[in-house]
């Protein structure tokens, strides 16, 4: 039965939506009103209910997930991370974060919107498919990666230094619009689901395993995926597309 | 409509089924995790459903008409502390950032920081770097050189704060970059850059993400680096 109500109960999670939601409307409205902002161009009429409707499903949308990651993914995600923390001694997550990694990446719509975009910046030299495969591969090796570090306890700045300066030794070798395009890529594949469940496997997993604490150690993944799309952007994008213009 | 409903549904699937299989396989789950599992899975596509309905709605528009206003603003620090009052209320609302408070809550130690702390240290971070980034855009600096040298800078820092913050540090970045802060500052950048520039150079669009992911790296460093 209390699991049924925790389920229902909502109200702590929609209080706290709502105080976030709405500071951030109250300033639109307030922004409007702004004395220099009268003399130009005037909203157009009903601009404000629309974005009052529209809050509204941010609300209610938000409370949900909110709830849902809480109840569900958290615990579940914990749950799985001690689970593989005691098989084979841990090993189990290598192979595992690599096959999430896989799912998550292939899963995630944005993916696909970042591929398009490239697509289009290439004027078609780099087909979507291509850099989806990509990223998608990149993500799970990073995944991998991530838990091997975990599993071995490596501080993580052994693999986010190369990483970093990999990057900015490239972005020399790229155009100036790939470089931009490639850096806001990097926050294409850490949404919701990496936040929410990833993290929690980690951290559930770094508390099981000996010696090693979740602060150090099971932090990392999320910092570990977003440099792959930089990299791959960067590599496939790029180099790829200058290869052939030569 | 249908294209949102699948988009929800198919970012949720696989990861959902895998771990109904790694269930089958060991039976890890209790039933009440099992339950969880379901109703937290079913809130999650429902939630994520209505959101992105209201990212286009609500979230764009607005950030549209932030950033195609602001550019008007009678001097350079009103703009920025409107900026900066905007970026902070939007990161603060992000359901990343909540979670993220949830996830420091359950492994913090006497001698970490309260998750509070560590929050404030995010959305100051966010919000001190979308200015930067704006500021970025006003003054015309190469978006390369500047992301090279707040990359490479943010490494360097990286060495000299405490273990238990680094990891933390460098993850922060990609979650506070979370579903309602990407959608609400780009819309916000690109309003920015169509009304102060006919150049409109390609560049100029972009490059905003990328820069404000950087914030909450180095506001966390900084918090370890002052807080031991």
């Amino acid at each position: 039965m209390s699991l049924l109500w925790e389920c229902l109960d909502m109200r702590g999670v929609m209080l706290g939506v709502f105080r976030g939601i709405a500071p951030v409307l109250l300033a639109g409205w307030l922004f409007s009103l702004l004395p220099w902002n009268k003399k130009h161009s005037p909203l157009p009429p009903g601009f404000f209910s629309r974005i009052l409707r529209g809050g509204f499903l941010v609300f209610i949308g938000l409370s949900f997930f909110l709830h849902g990651v809480n109840l569900g993914f958290l615990p579940v995600g914990r749950s799985l991370g001690v689970l593989l923390a005691t098989t084979w001694n841990g090993f189990s997550l290598i192979p595992f974060g690599f096959i999430l990694g896989l799912l998550v990446c292939a899963a995630e719509p944005t993916v696909s919107v970042l591929g398009q975009q490239v697509e289009e910046a290439t004027s078609g030299a780099v087909p979507k498919k291509l850099l989806v495969i990509v990223l998608c591969l990149g993500v799970a090796v990073a995944t991998g990666l991530g838990m091997t570090r975990l599993v071995y306890g490596w501080p993580i700045t052994w693999i986010i230094g190369p990483g970093y300066a990999a990057i900015i030794i490239l972005s020399r070798y790229c155009t100036p619009s790939f470089v931009t395009i490639a850096y806001d890529a990097s926050t294409v594949v850490t949404g919701p689901m990496v936040s929410s469940f990833v993290v929690a496997l980690s951290l559930g997993a770094a508390g099981m395993l000996e010696n090693r604490s979740p602060l150090v150690d099971g932090f990392g993944l999320v910092a570990l995926i977003a440099m792959v799309p930089i990299l791959a952007v960067m590599l496939v994008g790029n180099l790829h597309y200058r290869r052939g213009h030569k | 409509m249908l294209e949102k409903l699948k988009e929800a549904f198919i970012s949720l699937a696989p990861v959902v089924i895998l771990a109904l299989l790694m269930h089958f396989l060991t039976g890890f789950m209790t039933t009440e995790l099992l339950i969880r599992w379901f109703v937290g899975a079913f809130l999650v596509f429902i939630g994520s459903f209505f959101f992105l309905r209201g990212v286009d709605y609500c979230l764009s528009p607005l950030g549209d008409m932030f950033g195609s206003r602001l550019p008007f603003s009678p001097n350079l620090a009103i703009l920025l502390c409107i900026a900066l009052f905007v970026s902070l209320a939007a990161n603060a609302a992000d359901p990343s950032v909540a979670v993220l408070a949830e996830q420091i809550k359950a492994v913090s130690t006497e001698t970490s920081p309260p998750p509070m702390v560590v929050i404030v240290a995010v959305v100051a971070g966010i919000g001190l770097a979308f200015c930067l980034a704006l500021l970025r855009i006003i003054f015309r600096l190469p978006p390369a050189l500047v992301l090279g040298v707040g990359y490479g800078g943010t490494l360097l820092l990286g060495l000299f704060v405490p273990q238990t913050f680094v990891a933390l540090a460098f993850d922060s970045g990609g979650v506070a970059t979370g579903p309602l802060t990407v959608p609400f500052l780009l819309s916000l950048g690109i309003g920015f850059v169509t009304v102060l520039g006919k150049r409109a150079s390609s560049a100029d669009n972009f490059g905003l993400l990328g820069l404000v992911a950087l914030g909450p790296m180095v506001g966390v460093m900084l918090l370890g680096i002052f807080w031991s």
